[in-house]
């Protein structure tokens, strides 16, 4: 799955996301029995993963929580996203509908 | 003449056989409360006897579940390998509980536990601690309890070398004569008998390398209930409930990441950041 400014990524329905007191969170693949602990930026990325919310507006998100230059949350957003992708915990919109 | 005891320890049955009063003592006192009642037998039996005309290194014999008898040099080898087969088979069984690898110290502003890979130091850096007036519940393992969060020690000895002995006399913990001959010292040694249900307050991944000086950093919750999983038994739950409640014991507690230096300046670093009753 290749991530863009334009992608829609959505959360694949195998994982379980944890969220934790502190913020960070716990993303659990119940296909692979994988766990990986993700950071609070990370994990509030994920929540906005439904398949509706393109990279901007994530990214938008981003700008309105954090005090940090644009281009720094687009480029840590699409890192994380395509990591995210990578392990195969985000599919395509329609790849599951 | 054989000395016969049965204990039921979380719902594990089994039988200990010995032909050393001494270790028949030690059990009998380490599993104070825990014997088991039941009429029905167990086919857990682990023996330790000690056999003087055997070549000497093999006058310490134990049997365990799955491993006929074998030998083994010291009272304290036998021991250790003992108690180490009932803490494996512990795990291994359908009790309702997650059994969780790490040392459980009681704290005065909350609970502590250090989790960690065999090797890491839990034993030596929990004993520092107790040398520092800390009480120590288990260096080893703890059973968590999925329904209330509560994490109780399982209780047995803490095997030391001679290299911690020495460590631990240097910080003031004062060790029976026994203890530097066997290479192992119990709770009741060191003036500990109740073992209260723990919450963790404070987790500590500890990491194996050491440094000149301790270091410690904190650590997200996801992270420590990640470093968590990988020391946990989850017995009958699914992979799922094994993670919620790995979640639920560190997103109650403040996580660090532990590499230590040496072991008075690391006992000194872990109490003091404990002082501070960091919220989490």
């Amino acid at each position: 799955m290749q991530i863009t400014a334009m992608s829609k990524p959505k959360s694949r329905e195998t994982v379980e996301a944890q969220p934790l007191p502190d913020g960070s969170g716990l993303l659990f693949d119940t296909a692979t029995a994988t766990a990986y602990p993700i950071t609070e930026s990370a994990m509030r990325i994920w929540q906005l993963c439904d398949g509706q919310n393109d990279v901007a507006s994530i990214v938008d998100d981003l700008e309105a929580h954090y005090d940090v230059e644009r281009q720094v949350l687009e480029q840590d957003s699409l890192k994380f996203l395509e990591d995210m992708a990578q392990k195969q915990l985000l599919v395509e919109p329609a790849a599951e509908a | 003449m054989i000395l016969e005891q049965r204990y039921s320890l979380f719902g594990y049955r089994f039988s200990f056989h010995t032909n050393v009063p001494r270790a028949a003592e030690l059990f009998s006192r380490l599993y104070a409360g825990k014997t088991d009642s039941s009429a029905e037998a167990t086919a857990n039996l682990y023996q330790l006897l000690h056999c003087p005309d055997a070549a000497a290194d093999e006058q310490w014999r134990i049997e365990v579940p799955g491993l006929a008898f074998h030998g083994k040099p010291t009272f304290g080898d036998s021991l250790y390998s003992i108690e180490a087969s009932i803490s494996r088979d512990l795990t291994r069984q359908d009790h309702g509980l997650h059994v969780v690898h790490g040392a459980v110290v009681y704290g005065e502003r909350g609970d502590i536990l250090l989790t960690g890979n065999s090797g890491a130091g839990k034993t030596t850096l929990s004993l520092a601690l107790a040398a520092r007036g800390l009480r120590v519940g288990c260096d080893d393992i703890a059973v968590l309890n999925p329904v209330d969060g509560l994490l109780q020690p399982h209780v047995r000895c803490f095997h030391i070398d001679a290299r911690s002995a020495e460590l631990l006399a240097g910080l003031g913990l004062e060790l029976p004569a026994d203890a530097l001959r066997d290479q192992f010292v119990t709770p009741l040694d060191l003036g500990m008998s109740e073992m209260p249900p723990a919450r963790p307050r404070f987790i500590f991944v500890l990491e194996p390398e050491r440094r000149q000086a301790p270091l410690i950093v904190p650590e997200t919750q996801a992270q420590a209930a990640s470093a968590l999983l990988m020391q946990t038994g989850r017995g009958r739950f699914s992979d799922l409930e094994g993670v919620r409640t790995i979640a639920r014991l560190t997103g109650a507690a403040s996580c660090f990441r532990l590499w230590s230096g040496d072991l008075a300046s690391t006992a000194q670093a872990v109490l003091e950041l404990c002082a501070t009753g960091i919220s989490c």
